[in-house]
């Protein structure tokens, strides 16, 4: 089977236009004229990109214009948007159609609204309805750790029902960003995605993607999902080199290696972060960047450094990502 | 200027981003520089449906000060505002208070009264009393819940005879069952929307007003839980004066369930009602058509 | 003529704001009639490193030149980040009449040997200094901003906090705004409010009857502000247009409506 890894990446395998997207990351606009390699080469669906006001910090690609032309530039075809002010904005219905419209405005339908849901608060149904019927969303995108709301609330089940009876995509972010990071005033909250085991066994119709998921689920977690095909994740927080080739496999090489998390050694199935030691087939990862807070550009490295097949690649890239949509 | 419809409910205003089409509305309503505020704010008849709730006599002055200042033609008062238990001795001296500053300032008060329902019949009699006595509507606090079944006597009779039953509500986090982890320390007893929400449900031919939109409550979601609601109407009362509180309370309220109410901050519930895009007859109903409408329907209307 | 000695441009995290921009705020001036405006940016409140809000206010007063005019920067400055006297020199050469500190959303106390450094600095390049109480009623407020809330133990904010930053640098201007929570101060932090540097603007929740207040600390003490696009457009104005004549002067309302703001902010109003 062909394989594919960042030297591939960055002359044959997938061409010139790639090259300009990801071997040039962050100076040069794709080729006017793509050579007929190019023109082979797969397209990238971002999962995960935000626009809104990311509060703590100015963003160098913030809103759809900067955020739009920046992804174009690296093959991105379409983006999966959640919006930054739905973290901490009550009335969410005013975010999500301020949403929809700065997606609808950048054009092309380059940028699909995810709109979100906030249990604490009335009517969410309400929301729910209009996030499908009135601003057409594909896909429905939540923050429990900044939401007030986890997936123990007595209302999560009738939601994410649904949200499936609606064959919406259900996002779940774990973080926006390092906890070591955060501003001093921000309280976001700890918890846990265990519920969606059983909540996916009972609703098998449910499309459910993880999103900046790692630092919240356990290795012995992310086994239990790794058996459960309708719960995808994105890449947006895979770290290490070689980080997706080891989801892909396990952690074969990893499994007697010594981790040390705060002063304490731990082995793979002890550490608290996503290791898992199931192979998690590549049908159940999908591009997400996390952009504009991660660079673009990071996310796209991660694939190239992975020792991939093409069709591992051309799936990661697309072809999953336009799948889940599918339904 | 083109008045919105006379109610924009959530689900009408959602279709399509209306909201683009009612902001080029209020759009029209460009003010020009030299800008003669208190001309303005002259120029509506009014009536305070959320008058003082404290009777002493620099309180009763200040209020008809302020009454005399910005053309407000009556002002409802009541004296609820109280920790105590409320003991039917206690809530007929209140009334008392009451009655008598009314029958001082026949020219300018209304007047409001006060029941605890965890004493039935002496509520029920108390009303017949204040109603005897010229007194217009409730102002009921926070001795129990308004969803609680104890009320269900209370609001019966009210309802029955066309009263307004104004209660004291918060949307605060850490209040009455709202939010509790943060929790702010006051009486569990405090009705929040939701439990407006239930008693409207419960009991659609009486009308509801829940005091104060600028109440430290939040406002937002306040105007979304009562939406579904048309016998739940609100006052701009209270001391907040967030930009967009007004206008965002006309998209999901309409314009005919708003009252102007002071709740004694009188700078902040008229400032705010000014720097709105209401229009003029939008203006000119929730300063006094509508608390109006609705006395009239219990024959409490002004002259 | 009015001046607006309170407001904003940009984001609040936590709630949709209206016309918070440039032009937004322009469009509020003149539809309610106010000439000139000292303009912070508000993303500067949340922001760590409050200069790259600070960039983008006079990026916009830059690309707008016929709006220099009217709008009166200041720069949000943190103290308790690296840098901020690099920042606080480059806000100077952009023109600033002064700053606006935010120490809770900043996590430092007024008393702070930076705090305090910062506002010398002002104090010594006569730059206003501007304080505020609280930005929003914290009953209402997000639950994921500040741990204040008032009827806890750890309630809002009032003067009282400010006070050992006003003793420690007293010849400095200030601006006090949004003031909530009361007036009152310790016995001895009462002389230092009466300085004719210190001013309030009329956004503030505890300016309860102006009529008495006037009486009390006089019309010099009072300029108006609005906290928009936060709070209202009006109601800092009705606080100085409903005050009958027999309780101020025309040239007495005069002060407040810009009287006393060019006075402190001299050289800085073009």
């Amino acid at each position: 089977m062909a394989k594919i890894n960042r030297r591939d990446f960055c002359t044959a395998a997938i061409g010139s236009a790639f090259v300009a997207g990801a071997g040039r990351l962050s100076a040069s606009p794709l080729p006017a004229t793509p050579d007929n390699e190019a023109q082979k080469a797969p397209f990238i669906i971002d999962t995960n990109v935000s626009l809104g006001q990311w509060p703590f910090r100015h963003l160098k690609y913030q809103g759809a214009g900067a955020l739009g032309d920046k992804l174009k530039k690296h093959r991105i075809k379409q983006a999966w948007a959640g919006s930054f002010d739905a973290l901490f904005h009550k009335n969410i219905d005013a975010v999500n159609a301020a949403l929809t419209k700065e997606c609808a405005a950048y054009g092309r339908n380059f940028f699909l609204p995810f709109g979100t849901i906030n249990l604490a608060w009335p009517d969410w149904e309400e929301d729910l309805r209009r996030c499908h019927e009135v601003y057409k969303m594909k896909g429905i995108r939540i923050y429990p750790s900044y939401q007030t709301f986890d997936l123990t609330h007595p209302d999560f089940g009738k939601f994410f029902e649904q949200v499936a009876k609606r064959k919406l995509v259900l996002q779940i972010v774990g973080d926006m960003d390092d906890s070591r990071n955060h501003h001093p005033i921000v309280l976001a909250r700890d918890f846990s995605y265990a519920p969606l085991t059983e909540l996916v066994a009972k609703t098998p119709e449910a499309r459910v993607q993880l999103l900046y998921w790692n630092h919240r689920v356990s290795a012995k977690q992310m086994d239990l999902f790794v058996g459960t095909p309708n719960i995808v994740f994105d890449t947006a927080r895979i770290e290490t080199a070689g980080g997706i080739d080891a989801m892909l496999d396990g952690n074969q090489h990893h499994k007697d290696r010594v981790f040390t998390f705060g002063g304490i050694e731990r082995t793979l199935s002890e550490i608290p972060w996503g290791r898992n030691s199931k192979p998690v087939p590549a049908e159940r990862i999908l591009f997400g960047s996390h952009a504009p807070y991660f660079p673009v550009e990071a996310s796209l490295f991660k694939l190239f450094e992975s020792d991939l097949t093409l069709e591992q690649s051309k799936s990661i890239m697309e072809g999953n990502a336009a799948g889940l949509l599918q339904g | 200027m083109n008045d919105l419809p006379d109610k924009l409910s959530r689900r009408t205003f959602a279709t399509g981003l209306l909201s683009t089409a009612v902001l080029t509305a209020f759009g029209k309503n460009e003010q020009k520089a030299g800008f003669d505020l208190m001309k303005e704010v002259r120029k509506f008849r009014k009536l305070d449906a959320y008058a003082t709730s404290v009777f002493t006599r620099e309180s009763i002055e200040q209020h008809l000060d302020f009454a005399d200042r910005y053309g407000i033609s009556k002002l409802f008062v009541a004296n609820p505002m109280t920790q105590i238990e409320l003991t039917p001795a206690q809530f007929r001296e209140h009334n008392n208070k009451v009655i008598q500053a009314v029958k001082a300032h026949p020219e300018k008060l209304r007047g409001h009264f006060t029941v605890n329902p965890r004493f039935k019949k002496e509520s029920l009699d108390e009303v017949d009393r204040c109603l005897d006595a010229g007194l217009v509507g409730t102002r009921l606090y926070q001795q129990v819940k308004i969803n609680d079944p104890i009320y269900a006597p209370v609001i019966e009779k009210l309802a029955s005879r066309n009263i307004l039953i104004f209660m004291h509500g918060e949307c605060q986090m850490g209040v009455g069952g709202y939010k509790m982890k943060y929790d702010a320390r006051k009486v569990p007893t405090i009705s929040t929307p939701g439990d407006f929400a239930e008693v409207a449900a419960r009991y659609p031919e009486a009308m509801f007003q829940f005091a104060h939109m600028g109440g430290g409550s939040d406002w937002e979601c306040m105007c979304r839980t009562f939406e579904p609601y048309p016998n739940i109407f609100i006052d701009t009362g209270g001391s907040n004066n967030e930009e967009n509180m007004i206008d965002f309370a006309l998209q999901h309220l309409g314009e005919d369930r708003l009252f102007f109410g002071s709740d004694a901050s009188f700078y902040q519930s008229i400032g705010k009602i000014f720097a709105s895009r209401l229009t003029d007859s939008q203006k000119e109903k929730l300063f006094f058509s509508n608390y109006q409408k609705v006395l009239k329907k219990g024959g409490f209307h002004v002259d | 003529m009015w001046i607006d000695i309170n407001a904003y441009i940009g984001h609040w995290p936590y709630k949709q704001l209206h016309d918070s921009t440039l032009t937004g705020l322009i469009a509020r001036m003149d539809r309610f009639g106010i000439d000139k405006a000292v303009v912070a940016h508000l993303d500067g409140v949340h922001f760590k490193n409050s200069q790259s809000a600070n960039e983008a206010l006079f990026a916009q007063l830059k690309s707008e030149k016929s709006l220099q005019k009217r709008i009166i920067p200041f720069a949000v400055i943190n103290p308790a980040y690296p840098g901020w006297e690099a920042d606080l020199k480059k806000c100077i050469s952009n023109g600033i009449a002064g700053v606006r500190l935010y120490p809770q959303y900043h996590d430092y106390l007024p008393e702070d040997p930076a705090c305090v450094a910062l506002v010398r600095k002002c104090r010594d390049a006569n730059l206003v200094v501007g304080l505020t109480t609280r930005m929003v009623d914290s009953r209402q407020r997000s639950w994921l901003d500040l741990p204040n809330v008032a009827g806890t133990e750890i309630g809002e904010w009032s003067l009282r906090q400010f006070m050992p930053l006003v003793r420690e640098v007293p010849g400095a201007t200030y601006f006090f705004l949004n003031v909530a929570n009361g007036l009152a101060v310790a016995k001895e932090d009462a002389a230092l409010l009466k300085s004719d540097k210190i001013i309030f603007d009329t956004s503030g929740r505890s300016l309860g009857f102006m009529p008495d207040l006037v009486q009390q600390y006089g019309a010099g003490k009072f300029a108006f502000g609005s906290h928009s696009p936060l709070l209202d457009y009006v109601t800092g104005m009705l606080r100085i247009e409903s005050l009958r004549d027999s309780e101020a002067t025309r040239a007495q309302k005069d002060q407040m409506r810009s009287g006393n703001a060019i006075r402190l902010l001299g050289t800085h109003i073009r």
